[in-house]
């Protein structure tokens, strides 16, 4: 009885039976085959290593340096706000409420926050399309496309806020920009949303206007 | 020094990261994808994910495990995203019969011509994927599983299976070979 192509592989790789190892040793179209297994390994271990195509760098860079430019705001940002935060404290304000999204005129219905995470899943899913995520991008499209990620990422770090953290005028306002974000990012990625989608971007374009 | 410099952000130093890297990165990429054009894709997809992912790399292992790890996943998404294969890599699958390694009568060393390049992407892409893995990057099929999402006998018959094929592909070259070299020497017998 023949090893197995497990059996084979162990052997190759010093962990064969010792069973295994006799048989090889006395059979030979098996010590062929061994032979073979090496070759196969040594042949595709032997395979040269490609060198990208030029010009690769190009769309990496814009998107660092998108970064770089972003990171370096958001340092001076919470520098501001530390220092305006260190100065309310000096002057004795107790409650000093740095961030302040919205009013009590907000407070909409949840039907509308529900409309908007759904509108958001919507968009989600058309970035899964095959033909928007398979694609090279430019330079300008992949730093576009850091950017509005970014952001996105920001709003959806505000919103795992812990449960009442986000009050929900301001819930509201975040997943409409998170929506207006999303339909960027297919955008840009070359896609277009759909008729759906639109329908609810237009909704909440005429709700912004009211 | 270069690193950390990459994890705060340095454009200049990612770039030497990008120089020094990507063409391992294009090779595994392209090796695991099984297409130049997807290869490039990966490798464009790999370090966008490196500029932004970079300050979470906290240098408690190599550098270069943690980039094959990224760059793996992206393969694997960039799988899951293009289902679709090319037409040549499916004839060959449909032209190939699963056999254990010994069950053919002809063993033995493996005929020079044998294109393995062509026959790796002709591989499917899980299998081609724990073969590259197991056999040129060395990963242990524990390793692979976790990457996979599989159990270590998946990739160990993976691993089987692919040289069961690499196996009967190679040997149905030499025949073709061995018959052409035949026909070219009874041809000059017969001048």
């Amino acid at each position: 009885m023949h090893p197995t192509p497990d059996e084979m592989l162990a052997l190759r790789d010093g962990n064969a039976d010792p069973e295994v190892a006799a048989h090889v040793n006395d059979c030979g179209r098996c010590a062929g085959e061994l032979d073979r297994l090496r070759e196969l390994r040594e042949g595709l271990r032997g395979l040269p290593q490609l060198q990208p195509p030029s010009g690769g760098w190009d769309v990496i860079r814009v998107a660092a340096q998108r970064r770089q430019e972003l990171r370096r705001r958001r340092r001076w940002a919470a520098a501001a706000a530390a220092l305006v935060a260190g100065v309310a404290l000096w002057l004795g304000v107790g409650s000093l409420r740095v961030f302040q999204p919205g009013t009590d005129s907000d407070v909409v219905g949840s039907a509308d926050l529900d409309a908007l995470i759904a509108a958001s899943g919507q968009l989600e899913r058309a970035l899964q399309v095959p033909s928007l995520r398979t694609r090279v991008l430019t330079p300008q499209e992949a730093a576009q496309i850091v950017v509005i990620e970014d952001r996105i990422a920001l709003i959806d770090l505000r919103l795992a806020r812990p449960a009442g953290g986000v009050r929900s005028g301001h819930a509201v306002e975040l997943w409409s920009d998170r929506v207006e974000l999303l339909d960027a990012l297919v955008q840009a990625r070359g896609g277009t949303t759909s008729p759906a989608v639109n329908r609810n971007a237009s909704f909440y374009e005429e709700r912004s206007w009211q | 020094m270069t690193l950390t410099r990459a994890r705060r952000g340095d454009v200049g130093a990612l770039e030497e990261v990008y120089h020094m890297y990507s063409p391992a990165v294009f090779t595994l990429a392209t090796r695991l994808c099984g297409s130049i054009d997807d290869g490039e894709e990966v490798l464009q997809e790999t370090f966008l994910e490196v500029v932004r992912r970079i300050g979470s790399f906290r240098g408690e292992g190599a550098f270069g495990a943690w980039l094959r790890r990224v760059t793996v996943s992206k393969v694997l998404m960039h799988h899951r995203r293009r289902r679709s294969r090319p037409r040549e890599v499916r004839e060959l699958e449909v032209a190939e019969v699963e056999g254990s390694l010994t069950d053919h009568p002809q063993s033995g060393r493996l005929d020079a011509r044998f294109d393995i390049e062509r026959a790796l992407t002709g591989l499917p892409e899980t299998t081609r994927m724990v073969l590259w893995l197991h056999e040129v990057e060395g990963m242990t099929h524990a390793e692979i599983a976790r990457l996979l999402g599989r159990t270590a006998s998946f990739s160990k018959s993976q691993l089987s299976r692919g040289y069961g094929r690499l196996k009967r592909w190679s040997v149905e070259e030499g025949r073709r070979n061995h018959a052409s070299d035949t026909g070219r020497n009874v041809g000059i017998a017969g001048r």
